[in-house]
């Protein structure tokens, strides 16, 4: 229980103080959200009249406060670009970043354990040194530069898929899901990589380990040893990372979103940026902040689980 | 408990699977035509952001004014029937067209127009601070009354009708009402608006039936969506033609009606000195820069006001500098740049095109000694720091009008406007320019803007490049487009001419 | 009483050095570890005690590698047998417990598991039965709460409990032969007793060979019916425990016995021996131990020490003996 205040209170202190990390990046940061909406055709007396309408004519640390102090009352503010209240735009988006990242997950936990355990297998073997070079590829490539080439051979080449033909789940949910399946593949494939090289490694540092030996003394034979004594203590070296992925996926991948088109957090966060969109900026980077610090936490709990060694303290 | 998260899994996985499997087209006969737009519109306030170039995209076919612009440039009468002006163009008289209605089936009243003035003059809208009175003489008759004479003034009333209390709360901006051939059907944030065709439309209205505008990232998307057949149509640049089959696609070949200009800060040091102005205009070679990066389509220009204004256009100032290594290093030499000079222009990152124009520029530059360094920021930095703070030695861009008229160009260049980024300061210009707008014979006024053009381009304010080409691509099944002399695009124009 | 459970001969192990050639850890040792004895190897660290131990399980680091020599388990060359075969000795005819019982277990299995797990591997057995063969063992080995004990991981027991397990874990199968690398050595005095007086009784009750390793001549002479000492991976001598104790030959021997700490010689400092044991890559003279001897002559750094039998099971390679 006091490890639960604790963690609370971490949390709200984490998401008053990333509020004004944002709030001061916003003072530095060069920008008007009227004469963005407006361009350069407006007038003077455009801007000055849509800053009133958008309430930007006041300093920005009254706007930070107002949306702070609504924000504690549950009350996200409202976008200054797309003139609606956040938490709309957020119930629009989070089934999207969910949905994308959830599949990506599910593609990277499928992939990513048996093919570690398979590479710690393949040690010293001639299939190693390709998944070695797959990985390495794997993490290497640049994101954007996967998207395109996916697009170019599975969309256009080999026309499995539509690149930019987005489908939202309101109007269908399978087409939806379909339209979410290769972008999901392009957050899977890099991070799939990282997760198979982690658990290569914590898989051979367990086969040094100790207790290792031990089973080998007891006629234990490779797969026992791999399946029944490392893979659960090479799993809890490898939870954090996981963790991360998970907390990225969550977030929004701006680059996936950005290209292949598809309305998330992400491509959200980009557009509240672009547009110095206070209140929605402030909001997702909070959304971010919970996400990261909950699934520190949900890491927290899941080796807690796993190991028996660890146990969730009120002390740090 | 793990059996259940595993079987969750399993789940998730196979119904994504079977989505990826199953058949991707459910197309139907009136499959809506999809057009491509490199951005985002994030409202349809015609009293804001509607001015903006990709704004007038969609509302261009959801809202009219009274007048509205024609392909030459010219206004037509749209929710007024006639338009009268006095002599000395202070007092003019629209009578309101019968019949026209808007999107919500209501039919245009004279409250709706007057509201609609009203909301244009809160907004600050352009011109409109011009207005001394407006007022209904009757039913179907309004007077608008200047406090000064102005012959152009027709282009801002191209601004939309709404109904009377329609934006009371700025509901315009997400659910827009106008009286256009199209009408607003559906806003997916960041994805795509649809529009369907408005049946109870005035006038001529278009052939397709329902238009779907998506939303892309940025022109390498537009490329991508158009090659895998998920739009049906984009517009874009003359560098990207060269990507395009040319077999799959019909390729409509325009202007963008605006001047690109290396824009060279006037106060700002090299550049307060015209030598060093001059040099630079010398030492650039704009026919090859629309030769090399827009394969050659495009027109090379010599002032702000695009050659679409055909009345206005002067051709001779195109090659006005006309490229002369020897004389740029002369004045160079002259302003005490004996050695060289390095400066940098600051490029918005979101127009690729300015920043692949500029890596040749750079390159003509170098030939004469001079180093320009190129420093990509993003469009809200460049609009704070560059535009409005005019802090920058060089930049690049193509400014649009809101209008389609001569001081939707040339205001900036007035030695006190607010717009005048460049710091453009010549007593010469701004008497020019004040004469052309005192002016009521056309001829005289004809006269006094291309004057002003001259004093600009002899001052050489900054470097003017090209209007770029601007291509309209559609897939075989569509054609026709309508040009006008203003960032626009007019669905109406649009034709299906063959099944998928 | 002469039967041979283990017969190892001329055994040769080499360490794969970093520039690929091979040095020699153990060289040609000979012994046998005869049924029901318990056997003691003692010497410093880094003599190849510990090697060779490995090398009698398989479970050599892959750095090492066995070049010459057999190791006869019952007649069965270990070093020639297929890795099934590997499999099944181990754990069921010869098992082994190990210095550190901490690192030796699985932290996230519980002990029941890693305790039936040589049944698991060995036959087959019902949940009920692994429970209650475990359950046999723990109450055997003199674990209090045993029941508790199988629950526990092992991070929630004490290193004297955890040894106990091991040993458990051990002689699960009643194997043939038990190998313990210097099973005491990470134990407090006390427990140390109480695990050598575990394994004495082992031996005695069930009649299981021991093949004890220590660097503690002490804890060997407690314990062994018989001694080998083995200095830079060469056999120097071997005897009973009455031979080693009463009448130590090589001058090796006798710097171990003068380095047991004793009641009498309380307060005083430890003699021990000087220099260092050689590694596997130095340059070795005729008679390792040469340097360090100090009834070193000089044939001893020009010729290599013959051994020779002294008594019936003594035997001590020495110029001197």
């Amino acid at each position: 229980m006091k490890y639960f205040l604790r963690k609370t209170l971490v949390l709200v202190l984490t998401i008053f103080s990333i509020s004004l990390l944002t709030f001061f990046a916003f003072h530095i940061i060069p920008g008007d959200p009227a004469s963005l909406i407006l361009g350069t055709n407006a007038t003077e007396e455009q801007v000055a009249a849509l800053q009133e309408q958008l309430g930007t004519n006041r300093p920005l640390s009254e706007q930070y406060i107002s949306w702070i102090t609504g924000f504690v009352r549950g009350d996200f503010g409202s976008s200054i670009r797309y003139r609606m209240p956040v938490s709309e735009l957020l119930k629009g988006r989070l089934p999207v970043t969910l949905s994308l990242g959830l599949i990506a997950l599910v593609m990277i936990l499928a992939a990513g354990i048996p093919l570690g355990i398979l590479a710690a297998r393949w040690r010293g073997k001639p299939g190693e040194k390709i998944l070695n070079i797959l990985t390495m590829l794997g993490i290497s490539v640049p994101n954007f530069f996967l998207c395109i080439l996916i697009m170019w051979i599975f969309g256009l080449i080999l026309h499995l898929f539509t690149p930019g033909d987005y489908v939202s789940y309101t109007r269908s949910l399978p087409r939806f899901l379909q339209s979410l399946f290769w972008p999901a593949l392009s957050i899977a494939i890099p991070q799939t990589a990282i997760l198979v090289k982690y658990i290569r490694t914590a898989m051979l540092e367990e086969l040094g380990e100790d207790y290792v030996r031990t089973a080998r003394g007891k006629g234990a034979g490779e797969t026992w040893i791999l399946y029944g004594h490392v893979l659960k203590n090479a799993i809890v070296a490898v939870v954090p990372l996981i963790g991360m992925i998970l907390a990225s996926v969550l977030s929004g991948s701006i680059i996936i979103e950005q290209v292949y088109g598809i309305p998330g957090m992400g491509k959200l966060l980009i557009g509240a940026v672009t547009s110095r969109d206070f209140p929605l900026t402030q909001t997702l980077v909070i959304y971010i902040t919970v996400i990261i610090v909950v699934t520190n936490f949900l890491v927290d709990i899941v080796i807690q689980v796993i190991d028996p060694r660890i146990r969730l303290s009120g002390r740090s | 408990m793990k059996k259940t998260i595993l079987a969750m899994l399993l789940t998730a996985v196979m119904a994504v699977s079977l989505a990826a499997c199953g058949g991707s087209g459910n197309s139907t006969s009136s499959d809506p035509f999809i057009y491509g737009l490199a951005g985002e519109i994030t409202d349809f306030d015609p009293f804001s952001s509607g001015g903006t170039a990709n704004s007038r995209t969609i509302t261009f076919n959801i809202f009219e004014g009274l007048v509205k612009v024609s392909t030459d440039g010219s206004v037509q009468p749209a929710v007024a029937e006639a338009v009268e002006k006095n002599e000395d163009a202070t007092v003019y008289t629209f009578t309101l067209r019968e019949g026209v209605k808007f999107h919500n089936g209501n039919a245009v009243t004279m409250d709706d127009v007057l509201y609609s003035i009203q909301k244009a003059i809160d907004a600050g809208t352009a011109g409109y601070n011009e207005i001394a009175s407006f007022e209904a003489a009757d039913d179907r008759t309004l007077v608008v009354t200047l406090n000064k004479t102005d012959t152009g003034f027709l282009d801002y009333f191209t601004q939309a009708i709404v109904p009377a209390g329609s934006d009371d709360n700025g509901e315009m901006v997400l659910a827009p009402i106008g009286t256009g051939p199209y009408k607003f059907q559906e806003y997916e944030l960041q994805d795509h608006v649809t529009l369907v065709k408005f049946d109870d439309y005035w006038g001529e209205g278009g052939t397709l039936t329902e238009i779907v505008v998506k939303f892309l990232a940025d022109q390498n998307a537009q490329l991508t969506n158009f090659q895998s057949g998920a739009i049906d149509g984009f517009g874009g640049y003359g560098e990207m033609g060269e990507q395009i089959n040319e077999e799959n696609a019909t390729i409509i070949q325009t202007l963008s009606n605006m001047s690109q200009v290396l824009a060279l800060n006037n106060s700002v040091e090299p550049f307060t000195d015209v030598k060093v102005r001059q040099a630079i205009a010398y030492a650039v070679d704009s026919q090859d820069v629309l030769d090399t990066v827009n394969f050659g389509i495009g027109q090379v220009v010599g002032s702000p006001v695009p050659p679409a204004l055909t009345k206005y256009y002067m051709p001779e100032l195109e090659d006005y500098y006309h490229k002369d290594n020897d004389k740029a290093r002369a004045l160079l030499e002259e302003a005490g740049y004996k050695d060289g000079l390095t400066f940098t222009v600051r490029i918005p990152s979101n127009y690729p095109v300015h920043v692949h124009c500029a890596e040749k520029i750079a390159s003509q530059l170098e030939e004469v000694g001079i180093t320009m360094q190129i420093e990509q920021i993003d469009w809200g930095t460049w609009l704070e720091n560059v535009y409005k703070g005019r802090d920058y030695q060089a930049t690049m861009i193509s400014v649009d009008g809101a209008t389609v008229s001569p001081t939707a160009f040339l205001a900036r260049y007035v030695s006190d406007s607010k717009s005048n980024f460049m710091n453009f300061n010549s007593p010469a210009y701004d008497e020019a320019y004040n004469r052309a707008l005192a002016a009521t014979d056309e001829a005289e006024q004809i006269a006094a803007f291309k004057e002003a053009q001259q004093i600009i381009a002899d001052e050489c304010a900054g470097v003017f490049i090209e209007d770029i080409g601007s291509l309209t691509i559609y897939t075989r099944e569509y054609e026709g487009y309508k040009s006008y002399p203003l960032t626009a695009m007019d669905f109406t124009a649009v034709k299906k001419i063959a099944e998928k | 009483m002469s039967e041979n459970i283990l017969e190892i001969k001329d055994l040769t192990l080499g360490v794969t050095e970093r520039d690929g050639s091979m040095a020699v850890a153990v060289d040609h040792i000979s012994f046998e570890v005869r049924a029901g004895e318990i056997l003691g190897i003692v010497g410093e660290s880094g003599c190849g005690k510990s090697l060779t131990v490995m090398s009698l399980m398989g479970l050599l680091r892959e750095d090492v590698k066995a070049l010459e020599g057999q190791i006869l388990f019952q007649g069965e060359d270990l070093l020639a047998v297929s890795e099934e075969r590997r499999r099944e000795i181990n754990g069921k005819d010869m098992s082994i417990i190990y210095q550190e019982p901490m690192t030796s277990l699985n932290p996230l299995m519980r002990i029941e598991r890693q305790v039936a797990e040589p049944l698991r591997l060995h036959g087959s057995y019902s949940r009920e039965e692994l429970h209650q063969k475990a359950l046999a063992l723990l109450t055997e080995v003199g674990i209090q709460d045993p029941e508790a004990c199988l629950r526990a991981y092992p991070h929630q027991l004490s290193g004297g409990m955890r040894q106990r397990v091991m040993i458990a874990m051990a002689t699960i199968c009643s194997p043939r032969i038990l190998l313990a690398d210097e099973p005491t050595t990470a134990l407090d005095v006390t427990t140390q007793a109480h695990v050598l007086d575990l394994l004495k009784r082992i031996n005695r009750e069930y009649g299981t060979a021991i093949l004890f390793i220590s660097h503690d001549l002490g804890v060997i002479n407690r314990i062994c019916d018989r001694v080998l000492v083995m200095y830079a991976g060469k056999i120097v001598e071997a005897g009973t425990n009455r031979d080693i104790l009463d009448a130590p030959c090589h001058e090796y021997t006798r710097g171990l016995i003068r380095s047991i700490p004793t009641r009498d010689r309380k307060g005083k400092e430890l003699p021990s021996i000087p220099g260092r044991v050689p590694s596997v890559e130095d340059p070795k003279e005729p008679c390792p131990f040469a340097p360090r001897c100090r009834r070193a002559m000089e044939i001893c750094h020009r010729e290599a020490p013959a051994c020779t039998r002294i008594d019936q099971d003594h035997i001590a390679c020495c110029h001197l003996c």
